[in-house]
């Protein structure tokens, strides 16, 4: 019926410290169909990071419930989950911390593998190979330690292992963010020839709006802890609705063309206390309704 | 505009020691910059962009010596120059403002004595007129209720703020010029373009900048000049308008193709294969030959010195001429 | 990561060591964490020079039958308290004849018995506990700290003191008495380093590959801990030794005959002012050993250091 893999309804997190309460997520709704990827962004503190984590559920929820494939992650127990967790597969900002230092490049690709015992030893390292082979590193990087790469060759690595399980789902946690700008392009390059080639579902977070519109389909942008605005990548970049994403992009230098001056009156989250997502296109909705009116009719 | 001329740095060489041997992280940096002008200093990792800089304020590792080239400040070698009166140009001549304001800041001390320690010590005013002035600045800078602001300590203000109050700790002196290394990779977009228009503000009063920097956007929205370097070298030098409209270097001209603009959703990115080079093991000849997709095994290497492609524009490429 | 020698970090997003992309180095050489390790160990002279000195000064104590002139109660009643240099007593005899070349030989032998076994000992239970405290809080985390304030409480010395009285003074009951004395620092020391290393974005994208808890603590937290735990080790061996020196001067070492370095010191100070012989030999041993040991931890902590970038 519905070729939603992913689906949160909404979802809020709220992190409890020595501070009080911050609500991170705040009823967000958001769905990622089969094939598509998905572009989440925001600044720094929107929660965006968050909704990748309450994804993987590597974080469990506040409030409402975040569906794969059907089937709401809390009830996932047990073997389940082992197998959930072989259907999505998350990369970081940070390759060189998010490699296991003391394993090989092959090693770390095949981990995946050997912990979800899906092939033996022997055929790991082959399938190592071939990955690294896929993401675009020589046979002979195979033996080298994380340490001996280059962060973009780092982030190779960790895409070829999150590759390793063939997910249906990839989550990419601002995956460019830390690279240099050459190599960002290069990376970029490589995850839209997978998706293209391997058909990948991808929920893709950063806070770069270029990199966001170049891979997604479908974007939606988050200021703490809400969505805003979300919609086809397109409709979205072209005829923003909601302020903030105007703000968003007026605030961003471009190389070729000419910047944009900053709206006078800047936006504040505030302004959106009690204001409605509405359709305001084809599957494009932004947080711009009319604050809800008490009913006439009780 | 000779006359207006505050830095002229000529084939600035700066050297590390390493455990393998010496390595040149900066390896002939020749730019002036002049009154009110920006000079954009741009490269990626690696590249000797930020070392450049800092090694003029004396700012380096014990490891790290400058091991030949000139920096003319105001008639005098910043070069060599003896400590005492490096300090008394650094901070108060030369400001600098960093990637992290907790970098510039000490923890424990609040902004009052932050901003005002250096205009007493500079002997620039007395202490009651160093605190208005400080308010004055931070309230220049966009920081609400600055009075009451400047009794608290770094900590207790949020990213952007710090960023600000570091800039009117660098401002407040009203330096000559102003050295900011990624002042604004930091912070985010929204943040990014209000920092920036308080350093225009400082251009417009006059004060020459040299921003450093890997964002090519940044780097053109804020400077006349661009400096390109790739592993410690400058590939291309001249207005930034000209570079942006079309690079002479294929370094240069792949970063920009790399570059992602919002609206380059069906623009084909231009990609440089392989990872920067590092300084520590530049190939001989142009560093560039190894990832250059129009390199040359007879020219490329040797060394590429910068040759004018059109007035006040140089690049070290034998090619660079085929494309201007 | 990666970041205290400062030479540039706007400019290092990358790894500590990215001056050799595999991509363009020409023949890289896979480079695990001890090879690293044992390439800047090297280029220390003291540390390596200390490291050959205790490796032989280990394979005579394991030999100590083979090489040892007499057995350590071998008695020579015609040379008693000979100075060095006698025929057939190259070091000199104790007041009961017994040779003292042979005897430093074998106290050699039962002061690295306690130094390691002590340590070995502590070590393991340091690792299970210290692990799980770290990884897992609750139950191990409680134990720990509660054991660290009363172990706090009492002097180290006088806690292995009490276990020597209650469990003898075989070396098993020695080595038992300063591993139990000893373990908690290196359990906190595991702890800490287990907690450091959770912040890792590693251990998060373990978990986000499905990795369960005691793989990731095991397979992957662990062998990262190494580093300090090697330092702390060949800093607790000396100490170890020393403990059993201490406890030998009050009469509690271990038993004779069996001769320890503690028990030799001990026996010779009581003849120093007639007869220093019987004290320098085994007091120079000792400052030999716990000095070789001091500079190789030095050594070990340095070629194990890794927040310097040492480019």
């Amino acid at each position: 019926m519905s070729d939603a893999l992913v689906r949160l309804n909404g979802v809020s997190k709220v992190f409890r410290g020595r501070g009080g309460a911050v609500t991170a997520v705040d009823d967000v709704d958001l769905e990622v169909r089969r094939g598509e990827t998905v572009g989440l962004v925001g600044e720094s503190g929107s929660g965006k990071s968050t909704v990748a984590r309450l994804v993987m559920g590597l974080q469990p929820v506040s409030a409402g419930t975040v569906e794969f494939d059907g089937c709401p992650m809390t009830s996932i127990k047990g073997r389940q989950a082992a197998s959930f967790r072989r259907r999505a597969q998350m990369i970081f900002q940070n390759p060189f911390g998010s490699l296991l230092p003391h394993f090989t490049a092959a090693a770390n690709v095949a981990e995946p593998l050997r912990l979800h015992r899906v092939v033996d030893a022997a055929a790991g390292q082959v399938r190592a190979r071939e990955l690294l082979e896929l993401v675009g590193l020589p046979p002979r990087s195979a033996e080298l330690y994380p340490h001996q790469f280059s962060g973009g060759q780092q982030q190779r690595i960790a895409i070829a292992r999150a590759l390793a399980l063939e997910p249906e789902l990839l989550v990419c946690d601002e995956p460019t963010s830390a690279l240099d700008v050459s190599v960002q392009a290069q990376i970029l390059s490589l995850l839209e020839r997978l998706k293209d080639e391997l058909g990948l579902t991808m929920l893709f977070i950063s806070h770069h709006l270029g990199v966001v519109e170049k891979l997604a389909d479908t974007v939606a942008v988050m200021s703490r802890g809400r969505i805003v605005e979300q919609g086809p990548a397109e409709a979205l970049f072209e005829q923003p609705r909601h302020p903030y994403t105007r703000q968003l992009l007026a605030a961003v230098l471009p190389v070729r063309g000419e910047p944009v001056p900053l709206p006078e009156d800047p936006w504040r989250p505030e302004d959106d206390d009690g204001v409605r997502m509405i359709e305001v296109g084809p599957g494009h909705r932004a947080r711009i309704g009319a604050a809800e009116q008490p009913q006439a009719v009780r | 505009m000779t006359a207006d001329v505050l830095l002229d740095v000529q084939e600035l060489q700066v050297q590390f020691r390493t455990e393998r041997g010496m390595v040149r992280a900066v390896d002939g940096l020749s730019y002036s910059v002049a009154r009110g002008e920006a000079v954009a200093v741009v490269g990626e990792s690696g590249s000797g962009k930020s070392v450049g800089a800092r090694s003029l304020l004396g700012l380096l590792p014990k490891t790290a010596s400058i091991t030949g080239g000139q920096a003319i400040f105001d008639g005098n070698d910043l070069v060599g120059m003896p400590e005492r009166a490096m300090r008394a140009i650094r901070g108060r001549r030369i400001g600098m403002v960093f990637q992290n304001a907790m970098e510039a800041m000490s923890p424990t001390i609040t902004l009052e004595r932050q901003l005002t320690e250096h205009l007493i010590w500079h002997g620039v005013c007395s202490k009651a007129e160093a605190r208005e002035r400080a308010i004055r600045a931070l309230g220049e800078v966009g920081i609400p209720e600055p009075e009451r602001r400047i009794r608290m300590y770094p900590f207790q203000l949020s990213g952007g703020m710090r960023q600000r109050a570091m800039i009117a700790m660098a401002t407040a002196i009203e330096p000559d010029l102003l050295i900011a290394d990624e002042p604004t990779t930091a912070v985010d977009v929204t943040v990014q373009r209000q920092i920036l228009e308080l350093l225009k503000a400082q251009k417009e009063r006059g004060t020459g900048i040299i921003m450093i920097t890997h964002d090519l956007g940044v780097a053109r929205f804020f400077c006349d000049t661009a400096v390109v370097m790739y592993a410690g070298q400058v590939v291309e030098r001249g207005p930034m308008a000209e570079f942006i409209e079309c690079p002479a270097h294929p370094y240069a001209r792949g970063l920009l193709g790399s570059t992602i603009d919002v609206g380059d959703r069906h623009r084909k990115l231009s990609v440089i294969p392989g990872s920067p080079v590092d300084v520590a093991n530049r190939p001989s000849g142009c560093p560039f030959r190894t990832r250059c997709a129009l390199a040359d095994a007879d020219r490329c290497t040797h060394a590429q010195s910068l040759e004018s492609v059109s007035p006040g524009r140089v690049a070290a490429c034998w090619r660079s001429h085929d494309h201007v | 990561m990666t970041e205290t020698d400062r030479i540039d970090p706007a400019e290092r997003p990358g790894p500590p060591d990215s001056s050799e992309p595999a991509a363009t180095a020409g023949a890289a050489q896979a480079q695990s964490q001890f090879r690293r390790a044992w390439t800047r160990f090297r280029r220390n002279k003291l540390a390596l020079a200390s490291l050959v000195i205790l490796a032989a000064l280990i394979v005579v104590a394991m030999i100590a039958p083979l090489i040892a002139p007499y057995g350590f109660e071998e008695p020579d009643y015609e040379n008693t308290l000979a100075g060095p240099g006698t025929a057939g007593h190259l070091l000199g005899t104790d007041l009961l004849g017994r040779d003292l070349l042979s005897r430093l030989i074998y106290s050699l032998r039962t002061s690295f018995l306690v130094g390691f076994g002590a340590e070995l000992a502590a070590l393991l239970v340091a690792i299970v506990i210290g692990l799980m405290a770290g990884y897992r809080g609750g139950r191990a985390e409680q134990l720990l700290m509660a054991v660290t304030d009363v172990m706090f409480a009492f002097p180290t010395y006088l806690f292995a003191v009490l276990m020597v009285a209650v469990l003898g003074r075989s070396v098993g009951a020695v080595i038992l008495a300063i591993a139990i004395a000893s373990w908690v620092n290196m359990a906190r020391l595991t702890r800490a380093q287990t907690l450091t290393l959770m912040q890792r974005d590693f251990v998060e994208a373990a978990r986000a590959m499905g990795a369960p808890g005691v793989t990731i603590a095991v397979r992957y937290v662990l062998p990262n801990a190494v580093g300090p735990l090697l330092v702390a080790v060949s800093f607790g061996i000396p100490a170890a030794i020393t403990a059993e020196a201490g406890l030998a001067l009050l009469g509690l070492g271990v038993q004779p005959p069996t001769p320890s370095l503690g028990g030799m010191i001990q026996d010779g100070i009581s003849y120093v002012t007639s007869y220093p012989n019987m004290l320098v030999w085994p007091a120079v041993m000792l400052a030999v050993v716990l000095l070789a040991f001091t500079w190789l931890g030095d050594g070990i902590r340095d070629a194990f250091d890794t927040t310097g970038t040492r480019r």
